[in-house]
């Protein structure tokens, strides 16, 4: 529950979605997940996406275009259309198939997980690791690294618009540390090949995420925190497995 | 405040509050048959279709799904019209304490209605957000399995 | 046998309703003017408030009353749902200013809806003083730990050894023979050691119970319980208010397993609800249930054995520490059943000690929980005969058919061990664990596998991945015998279909479709012709409750002893109506026949005529049994498992069951009890633990971190019932099969550990960072 009475909006067109952000107390309902979960105290307006039409998919000369208010579950479903065309998808969706569960990932929106970064989240490393890029608007739309979105989040308001794939052939090596299935993932590794490069992403170390080539890796560089259920060892002696693995899988 | 919803096919007014979550503002209003288990979306008793899609209500705030079409278990069928799924999960013994059921039906139709042929990988993503701490899920998935062949004879979705 | 009715898997009669969501469950009974009770909860795992002030909460619009111990009576009682001596401490108060664990009840908060009670909740002023909590149970006695419970009002009600002193809060022994002199006999002697975990039921249906004074002036508890009569009487004792002005409702139960047999709510809705003459609802959340309701005991059990190169056990000692928690409630019983559902599995060891201790910490409460200690025990115990096997090069499946309990054997400890005072002897009328045993090592190919994965196999060493295959074998019991109770009304109606009423508890499990059966098997018409209400104390004669696997058993003896009666009333009004003697009357097909003729009447003849015509009067009769045996169900458990050395990871690949529960009333239900067990027990070897900080504040409350299998954690699941197993003294043969299979995933699992790695698991759960340990030989 929130602690104010919460006034809805409906927007159509992004620049109205960012005119209203700009007021105090106002936050963008995507799918709702993570304001559920979290509540949080400020909130005055929440500005629902549902009418901006921002839930597409789809390939143009070779960039995979997705909306942000896509749901993971329409967009593993939707990719299935399109997978004849983009190599990209088959590895999003299947990467993607791993977070939460079914009815979760109904409600999960991808734009959603890259604002929200959430820290088990399944949907970044496979997005780092192919270099998305996140076309935002605050007045006007710009392009930026979705690197840069996680690890510095422009401070005035702004709405993601896009996040935009190259497609291209790689194949791909996807880990995670749960202890069920349908758990969030306590720490997760995503390594993709394309030519001859395989660039390793990491979520559950110290750092917000660590990339790096796997060429250059080197456990001790790596810092790990003992978590509720595993150890910062059991973690760095996972990852070296991990390596081992990509290594084995992806013919490095 | 009282909203306009569809639910079950129906036009309905609901009394609720802006933040009431779809759980609560269902549950508030006599839908009894969406459970409310943990209130986190991690067992799914609360499931209902939002335009055929299963999600877990006690995740959604109400107001957001106004204007979509809203499907609890009783949608799917009821005490002397029971669905066959309904009836398929009956018959295989997948029901006891029948708590976390109307969310399992819930994922069986989801799943059916797309795919009345699902693989044995297929029947156990549809199911792999719901709980049941009873059956140990052999019975269950005996159920959906039992709803599809039904299905395939031409059961109704 | 030949049955009509039972060992068929008609359907669950409440199924339909609940795949269509239209049975009501306690939480589904609340109207819009029902209030909202919220417990706030302890922030330390032990303190004391020393000040206590609600008046701005009071304040707060739409706040109706807090109740706390400032303006609640104090009664000591205990909140365990058992028979009455309880043999628990009474160590309970409805609101006490002593917070024993993290997540104790301060005070509740009742208000219009729970936004209101939350938002006033945030206004209490509350002042601890904080002490330094005990969380490690093994310290229970050091002369630095606290005493948990001095107050002078807490009791026992009965001799268990409550020791408050020492922080004890029960305590138990049995001794046969003399096993200092059995140990001085033996070839070999070997001791152990392990740790069993906290664990939660987690049953889909948080508890839950909801008041309201009727229009007489009564209380009327509809509560997701187990236990209803037990609540009615404990609810009377705790709130002063007397039995005759107290009704308890049980609705549909969403899953109990020990959970629900507990008055952990009613007592707090029912002073609150008595006070205020308005409707009040208290429905744990999620996270609070795993706190605040009570769990599985975690133990520490010792055991020393003394055995010949053959394999014979001369002597065994086994001692169970058990942490209780917060509150005593069900350890001295869950401690017993250590020993009582253990140690008669393979009754021929002569001399036997069993100890068991039950000792207090500031940490969440433990409670009944399907398996009831025995889940427990049973680690070590089967443990202990694999190593004995492998020690002496005897095969485990034939180890256990050798020395396992026959037909027409007793064990002494069915006296020494009962539960809060001795037991009764009884002798074995069924045992099928040979025929298990076979058929579930056939089923998974035991011996070739056996010796394929053995870790002495060259074979596999310096693989990633290693196979390994494990057994055991487990009983439990069916009813506590002189202690528990059951009993029914039956009447019949004009149709000639039957109403039966009675005290028996279905909490999910499907007895009330199973008890219709047994009442339909007599009454020789079909299931369908039952009528059943159950567990409403106005409505329905006593019945002790769903727990101690009693409820097909006992519950099911007194509905068949009713239904006797019935039939030979309606055979007397038959052999009036068709001038026959009673020998010459067969029943079928709802009618009564004379034997090898045509000529019939029909029961609703008789009852019509019973009602309006001849000898005017309602066919009816009440049965009431208690418990005089406790024949245990027997299981065979293997399991095929391959370990991942590199990341500790432990993948189930099959399971294998074959159970014997004399006869099964209804097959599918019966299956479904072993399924439900046996994941339940797989997911409690492997994942399920209470995480805690060192100030004893749980850490994975709620099931986003406290994880449960779902259907796609499952391995292989075989399961086999065993066939032509008659109990005499069960209802048509049958016993009991609720609890029996959550006992075998553990030492399963860690006995197939053994047999791929030659290591020896004591510690709950297996983790993957456990197993890495182990396999390093860091544990």
């Amino acid at each position: 529950m929130f602690e104010n009475d919460i006034e809805w909006i409906f927007p159509e067109k992004i620049e109205k979605v960012y005119e209203s952000l700009k007021k105090e107390g106002s936050r963008i309902h995507s799918g709702g997940l993570t304001l559920n979960r979290l509540r949080p105290s400020n909130v005055k307006t929440l500005i629902d996406l549902q009418k901006t039409g921002l839930d597409f998919l789809s390939i143009e000369q070779g960039i995979i275009q997705i909306g942000p208010y896509l749901s993971v579950g329409e967009f593993i479903e939707r990719s299935k259309d399109l997978k004849k065309d983009g190599n990209i998808l088959v590895f999003l969706a299947d990467v993607f198939s791993n977070a939460g569960s079914t009815s979760i990932r109904n409600r999960m929106t991808i734009g959603g997980s890259v604002v929200g970064a959430p820290s088990w989240s399944d949907i970044i490393p496979p997005l780092v690791a192919v270099d998305a890029k996140i076309e935002i608007f605050s007045g006007e739309k710009k392009q930026i690294d979705i690197l840069e979105l996680i690890n510095n989040k422009p401070q005035k308001p702004f709405v993601v618009t896009k996040i935009t794939v190259k497609d291209q052939d790689l194949n791909w090596f996807y880990r995670r540390l749960t202890n069920v299935r349908f758990d969030y993932p306590y720490m997760n590794f995503c390594a993709v090949r394309s030519n001859e490069k395989v660039k390793c992403v990491l979520r559950g170390s110290e750092e917000r995420i660590k990339i790096f080539d796997i060429e250059e890796y080197k456990n001790e560089k790596i810092t790990f925190r003992d978590d509720m259920y595993f150890s910062a060892d059991y973690k760095r002696h996972l990852l070296d497995i991990y390596i081992k693995e990509t290594k084995e899988n992806l013919g490095c | 405040m009282y909203k306009n919803f569809k639910i079950n096919g129906k036009k309905i007014e609901l009394r609720l509050e802006n933040d009431s979550t779809l759980l609560k503002a269902l549950r508030d209003n006599g839908f009894t048959e969406v459970k409310n288990g943990c209130e986190e979306g991690q067992c799914g008793a609360c499931m209902v279709l939002i335009d055929g899609r299963p999600v877990n209500s006690c995740q959604i705030f109400a107001i957001s799904v106004q204007g979509k079409e809203i499907t609890t278990v009783k949608g799917i069928g009821r005490v002397g019209f029971p669905s066959f799924i309904q009836e398929a999960y009956v018959d295989a013994g997948a029901v006891q304490c029948g708590f976390c059921t109307p969310g399992f039906i819930i994922s069986t139709y989801a799943l059916l209605k797309k795919n009345p042929n699902p693989s044995e990988e297929e029947i156990l993503e549809a199911l792999d957000g719901n709980l049941c701490r009873c059956t140990g899920y052999e019975k269950i998935l005996d159920a959906v399995r039992l709803a599809a062949k039904r299905a395939r004879e031409g059961g109704r979705l | 046998m030949s049955f009509k009715e039972v060992n068929r898997s008609v359907r669950k009669i409440d199924g339909i309703g609940l795949a269509t969501g239209e049975e009501k469950f306690t939480e589904d009974y609340y109207e819009k003017d029902t209030l909202v009770i919220r417990l706030m909860p302890s922030p330390h795992a032990y303190c004391k408030i020393i000040e206590f002030d609600e008046s701005e909460a009071l304040k707060v619009e739409g706040v109706i009353d807090i109740f706390s111990f400032k303006n609640v009576e104090r009664k000591v009682f205990t909140t365990a749902g058992q028979s009455y001596p309880e043999p628990a401490p009474y160590d309970c108060v409805i609101f006490d200013d002593v917070m024993r664990h993290q997540g104790d009840k301060v005070c509740a908060v009742v208000a219009i809806d729970e936004k209101t009670a939350l938002k006033a909740m945030k206004k209490i002023k509350v002042k601890y003083e904080v002490y330094e909590p005990l969380v490690d149970f093994e310290k229970y006695d050091d002369p630095e730990s606290p005493r948990i419970h001095m107050e002078k009002d807490k009791k026992q009600i009965i001799p268990i050894n409550f020791i408050p002193e020492k922080n004890i809060a029960s305590e138990v022994d049995a001794k046969v023979g003399d096993v200092e002199k059995g140990f001085e006999e033996s070839d070999n002697i070997k001791e152990g050691e392990v740790f069993t975990q906290y664990a939660h039921h987690c049953p889909l249906e948080n508890p839950s119970c909801l008041g309201s004074i009727d229009s007489r002036g009564r209380l009327v508890l509809v509560t997701a319980t187990q236990v209803p009569f037990h609540v009615r009487r404990i609810v009377s004792l705790a709130t002063g208010i007397p039995v005759r002005m107290i009704r308890v409702i049980k609705p549909r139960i969403g899953g109990g397993f020990g959970n629900k047999q507990e008055a952990l709510l009613e007592p707090i809705v029912a002073s609150i609800v008595w006070r205020l003459k308005r409707p009040a609802r208290l429905v744990l959340k999620r996270d609070e249930t795993f706190v605040f309701s009570r769990t599985r005991h975690p133990f520490r059990i010792r055991y020393k054995v003394g055995y010949n190169n053959d394999g014979t056990i001369n002597a065994l000692k086994l001692d169970a520490l058990q942490n209780t928690g917060a509150f005593g409630v069900h350890g001295l019983t869950v401690v017993s059943c250590v020993g009582s559902k253990i140690l008669p599995l393979l009754n021929k060891i002569p001399n036997l000690l069993f100890t068991g201790k039950a000792v207090y910490t500031n940490l969440p409460a433990g409670g009944a929980y399907r398996g009831y200690g025995a889940t427990q025990g049973y680690f070590a115990y089967t443990q202990m005969i694999d190593q004995i096997c492998e020690d002496c090069g005897i095969d485990q499946a034939d180890y256990y058919k050798k020395h396992c309990v026959k037909k027409g054997e007793t064990s002494p400890i069915f006296k020494a061990l009962g539960e809060g005072k001795p037991g009764h002897i009884f002798t074995i009328d069924s045992c099928e664990l040979p025929q298990c045993i076979d058929k579930a090592s056939e089923d998974i190919g035991w011996k070739e596998k056996k010796e394929k994965y053995h870790f002495k196999n060259e074979r596999q060493k310096g693989e990633r991945y290693l196979k390994g295959i494990g057994m055991g074998c487990f009983m439990q019991g069916s009813s506590v015998p002189y202690i528990d109770m059951a009993s029914v009304y039956i009447k019949m109606n004009d149709d000639g279909s039957f109403n039966l009423n009675m005290g028996a508890t279905d909490l999910g499990t499907g007895s009330d479709t199973v008890l219709s059966q047994i009442a339909a098997e007599v009454l020789e018409v079909s299931t369908e012709e039952i009528i059943v209400i159950s567990s409403d104390t106005d409505v329905t004669p006593f019945d002790v409750g769903a727990y101690a696997s009693s409820t097909t058993y006992l519950s099911g003896l007194a509905v068949k002893d009713c239904a006797q009666k019935v039939k030979k009333i309606i055979l007397d009004y038959a052999q009036s109506m068709l001038q026959a003697d009673t020998e010459e009357l067969e029943c079928h097909d709802g009618r009564v026949f004379i034997k090898g003729s045509d000529k019939n009447v029909s029961y609703s003849d008789i009852c019509t005529s019973s009602m309006h015509n001849e000898d005017l009067q309602q066919i009816q009769a009440t049965g009431s049994t208690m418990s005089k045996a406790s024949p245990p169900p027997f299981t065979a458990h293997f399991a095929e498992i391959e370990i991942d050395t590199w990341t500790g990871n432990i993948k189930v690949l099959k399971y294998t069951t074959a159970t014997d529960c004399g006869t099964a009333i209804n097959p599918k239900l019966a299956e479904g009890q072993v399924e439900g067990a046996l994941v339940n027990g797989l997911s409690y070897a492997l994942v399920e633990d209470y995480k805690f900080t060192e100030k004893g504040t749980m850490l994975n409350k709620g099931f986003s971190r406290y994880k449960i299998f779902t259907a796609k954690d499952l391995p292989e699941i075989k399961t086999i019932l065993a066939e032509d197993s008659y109990d005499e003294t069960g209802p048509f043969g049958a016993k009991s099969i609720a609890e029996v299979n959550i006992n075998g995933p553990l030492p399963v699992i860690s006995n197939a550990l053994y047999n791929a790695t030659g290591k020896r698991f004591k510690k709950a759960p297996f983790t993957p960072e456990y197993v890495l340990k182990v396999l390093a030989g860091e544990e």
